[in-house]
């Protein structure tokens, strides 16, 4: 609604005289992940070179950068997915809340728990809509009324309860594959974790499906750490409030090269490397 | 390079801009001739030229929304369109204060000047130089070049100031005077906003070349960002 | 740009060709087509051949007492094979209670971990174990059952059918399990699933249609196996339902009637092949409907 008041219309103006716009990151924001110095190897092949990156709570952070610049590499070290790959190896640290998620003591299953992942492809289970969003709380020991209260708060939360309050029971396959991707959102935040990582969730998906899809984002911004890799630089514009461009350096490992507040890499970065690659002259 | 269809197209778009800042330059000088010699012909083909004036804006604007919607320009990409987008639109607005001197051409029919023209031709000039300078920065993305021009601002102002007292006298010694002492205020008027919009166009310029939104001449250089 | 000038496009009139030119590639295209079409009917021939004799020779000799009657001595005529029926289906019982689970949990090891020493041992040994004729299966539940025990048995021969099975589930179910997209398997690690968890409940359902089918084939071979059935369950005339004792079984029946010089035994041995495959081919149609009905509840196949 435009129509406002008089003295609405004031106060708008004298926030922005204030400077004081919402939902911007502020420097006073909590910090949810810290990177630091990390390495990441392939075997002998360093795949990532001395990360190191602050990611705050609460806000959406877009990681940018050519393909096989180690974008998604870096995303899977945040939840050691990477370690599902045999062979790899990792230096420097990652904590969550200042605990290092790479310690020798940490069960790697709690990590996951409080670090949700949504992967590129939609990937529902061959199972019911509902049981594919049962599944994180039944691992949990939950289940009857309070399963199902979670299922349905998960499917609001993931904005797809409208669509498939009717079907529940219906195979998760036979969405179309931006229901899909919700799905695997509402599955995802069925065990309530704090921090979600988002591996290029539009990469597949049709205009429409991705504005949803980057709509709920936005909604769920207000709980959740958010981390989302990205092809698509609009996207990570329009969403972020924080962006890291990845490149990679002369031996083909991944590398940070800038990282900052998402206006300021649109319209004016600092490194010439991101300048080229925003603007589409890279090499 | 990956982009040079598009690199092409904003040169070609910049290239217009710069067209239409030549044609503007030249109005000012033409509307300051014609009040001089009273040239009601001159002033009348200025006023036509204002249509072609406006129309080769809304050409650039036309364009610039194009590559916007169609190319989604970031960083300096972004900057240099919406700063050629935002240019255009000062250079018209110069072009109708010059076409304001011709309508006071005509308005003033045969009635002589009040008094000989001296600091208005050298507002006049000082505008010219200051725009073409504006306009080499715009071609050479030139921050220091459109910050030198702006400060040039305040010659403008002052010879403002001094037409201003200047023609309050005339009216204080004789009130009959008054219609021909405004007619030379306004014309006056005119040229001092000229200025500022080349302060306007300056700032486009910085903010193309740096990424900086900056208030140039206001009292203590403020920076707004 | 310059390319496009040093590689210039044919562009021949489509209606110019010459007649001969035309005509050729119309014979080769004919030629092929025909070769390819006779290769596959060449190989189907046997298939339908042996389907038809046996239906047609074991037909003649079926009706409801086959079924239902215990043997008959020679010359004696009516009487069934009931005995080797229910002797079969308790022999492979007991062979798919011992191979299936044995089987599916090896898979997943050597799916899940394919590069380390066990995961390497598990996949040669089944290679070799699905390599060894059955006969040595049967000599060797022979030597491990029969012998200490004394005695002829279905649980011996279960033992002998479970060993033929375990590499063809194992190695079907393993490749199932890699066919899995990787995605489901990540999906379910992402939300803090163990390594357990996801291979019983996401891997093992989203492969379960392969597994089937492999499970089916291994039943359809152990089945069909007569000659470990000769050190193991041995044969019997009556109808047995206790493991410990020793069995009929069809392809021992069908081998003892047919090796003999009676007319009325061969006939009938016609008639119990008949039913090994009607038995055989039943299981497999019955195997796929419920996948397929499985499938079309979970939308799509994976």
């Amino acid at each position: 609604m435009l129509e406002t008041t008089q003295s609405e219309r004031l106060g708008i103006f004298t926030r922005a005289l204030s400077g004081n716009t919402p939902q911007e990151t502020s420097a006073d924001t909590k910090t949810k992940m810290r990177v630091q110095n990390l390495d990441f190897y392939y075997g002998n092949f360093r795949a990532i070179a001395g990360v190191t990156m602050d990611i705050p709570e609460k806000s959406i952070t877009a990681i940018i950068g050519s393909s096989g610049c180690g974008k998604s590499t870096l995303l899977r070290t945040f939840n050691r997915m990477g370690d599902l790959v045999g062979h790899t190896r990792v230096r420097g640290s990652v904590t969550l809340d200042g605990e290092n998620i790479y310690d020798r003591n940490v069960d790697v299953v709690l990590v996951r728990r409080r670090i949700g992942m949504v992967f590129q492809r939609p990937n529902p289970f061959p199972k019911s809509i509902f049981d594919n969003v049962a599944y994180g709380p039944r691992l949990l020991g939950v289940g009857g009324k309070a399963l199902e209260q979670i299922v349905e708060q998960s499917l609001r939360d993931a904005a797809l309860w409208d669509e498939v309050k009717d079907k529940l029971h219906q195979s998760g396959l036979a969405l179309s594959g931006g229901q899909q991707q919700r799905l695997c959102v509402a599955r995802t935040i069925a065990v309530k974790p704090e921090v979600i990582l988002m591996d290029e969730p539009c990469s597949a998906l049709d205009p429409i499906a991705t504005y949803k899809i980057e709509e709920l984002m936005i909604q769920l911004r207000n709980e959740y750490t958010i981390v989302i890799v990205t092809h698509n630089m609009q996207q990570a514009a329009r969403v972020s409030g924080l962006t890291a461009f990845m490149n990679m350096n002369p031996d083909r490992a991944g590398v940070l090269v800038e990282f900052g507040p998402t206006t300021q890499i649109f319209t004016n970065p600092a490194k010439k490397e991101t300048e080229d690659y925003i603007t589409g002259r890279f090499g | 390079m990956p982009r040079d269809t598009f690199e092409k197209q904003v040169n070609d778009l910049k290239k217009t801009l710069l067209a239409l800042g030549a044609l503007t330059t030249q109005t000012i000088s033409d509307g300051t001739e014609a009040l001089k010699t009273r040239d009601r012909v001159t002033a009348q083909s200025l006023i036509k030229q204002d249509i072609e004036i406006n129309r080769m804006r809304y050409d650039i604007e036309e364009r610039a929304y194009r590559l916007i919607a169609t190319q989604q320009p970031l960083a300096s990409d972004l900057r240099e369109i919406m700063s050629i987008l935002l240019i255009a639109i000062e250079l018209e607005r110069i072009a109708d204060h010059s076409k304001n001197l011709a309508e006071i051409v005509i308005r003033m029919g045969d009635e002589p000047l009040l008094k000989p023209l001296i600091d208005i031709p050298r507002m006049a000039q000082l505008c010219e130089s200051m725009l073409g300078q504006a306009l080499d920065a715009v071609a050479r993305n030139d921050s220091e070049l459109a910050r030198a021009v702006c400060n040039r601002d305040e010659e403008i102002d002052q010879l403002y100031k001094q037409i201003f007292r200047e023609l309050m006298t005339y009216v204080m010694e004789d009130s009959r005077t008054v219609t021909r002492a405004l007619n030379l205020l306004f014309a006056a008027h005119n040229l001092e906003r000229i200025g500022d919009r080349v302060t306007n166009i300056g700032e486009r310029v910085i903010y193309a070349a740096t990424g900086r939104l900056e208030e140039l001449n206001v009292e203590n250089h403020q920076m707004v960002e | 740009m310059n390319q496009t000038q040093n590689h210039p496009r044919t562009s021949a009139p489509l209606l110019g060709m010459s007649k001969a030119h035309f005509a050729r590639r119309k014979i080769t295209n004919i030629v092929m087509l025909s070769l390819t079409g006779a290769a596959t009917v060449l190989a189907i021939i046997p298939l339908l051949w042996i389907t038809l004799y046996v239906t047609i020779q074991g037909s003649r000799f079926l009706n409801i007492e086959f079924f239902t009657q215990l043997p008959t001595p020679v010359g004696v005529p009516g009487g069934g094979i009931v005995n080797a029926i229910v002797g079969t289906g308790l022999v492979v019982g007991v062979a798919c209670v011992i191979a299936i689970p044995v089987a599916i949990i090896g898979a997943f090891f050597a799916a899940d971990y394919p590069n380390t020493p066990l995961g390497l041992a598990i996949r040669f040994g089944t290679d070799v174990l699905s390599g060894i004729p059955s006969i040595v299966m049967g000599i060797f539940a022979y030597t491990i059952i029969v012998l200490p025990q004394r005695r002829f048995s279905a649980f011996a021969a279960g033992v002998a059918l479970a060993i033929i099975m375990l590499p063809l589930v194992l190695r079907t179910t393993e490749e199932m399990l890699k066919l899995v997209p990787r995605g489901l398997r990540e999906g379910s690690l992402a939300l803090g699933a163990s390594n357990w968890k996801t291979s019983v409940q996401v891997l093992l359902p989203a492969a379960l249609n392969g597994v089937v089918t492999g499970i089916m084939l291994a039943i359809a071979r152990a089945a069909g196996e007569a000659a470990p059935m000769l050190f193991t369950a041995f044969g019997s005339t009556g109808l047995v339902t206790d493991l410990n004792e020793s069995t009929a079984t069809l392809p021992h029946t069908i081998y003892i009637y047919a090796m003999s010089p009676f007319k009325d035994w061969q006939e009938k041995a016609w008639a119990a092949a008949l039913v090994l495959i009607a038995l055989v081919l039943g299981l497999n149609i019955l195997a796929r409907a419920l996948t397929w009905w499985r499938a079309r509840q979970m939308g799509l196949n994976y």
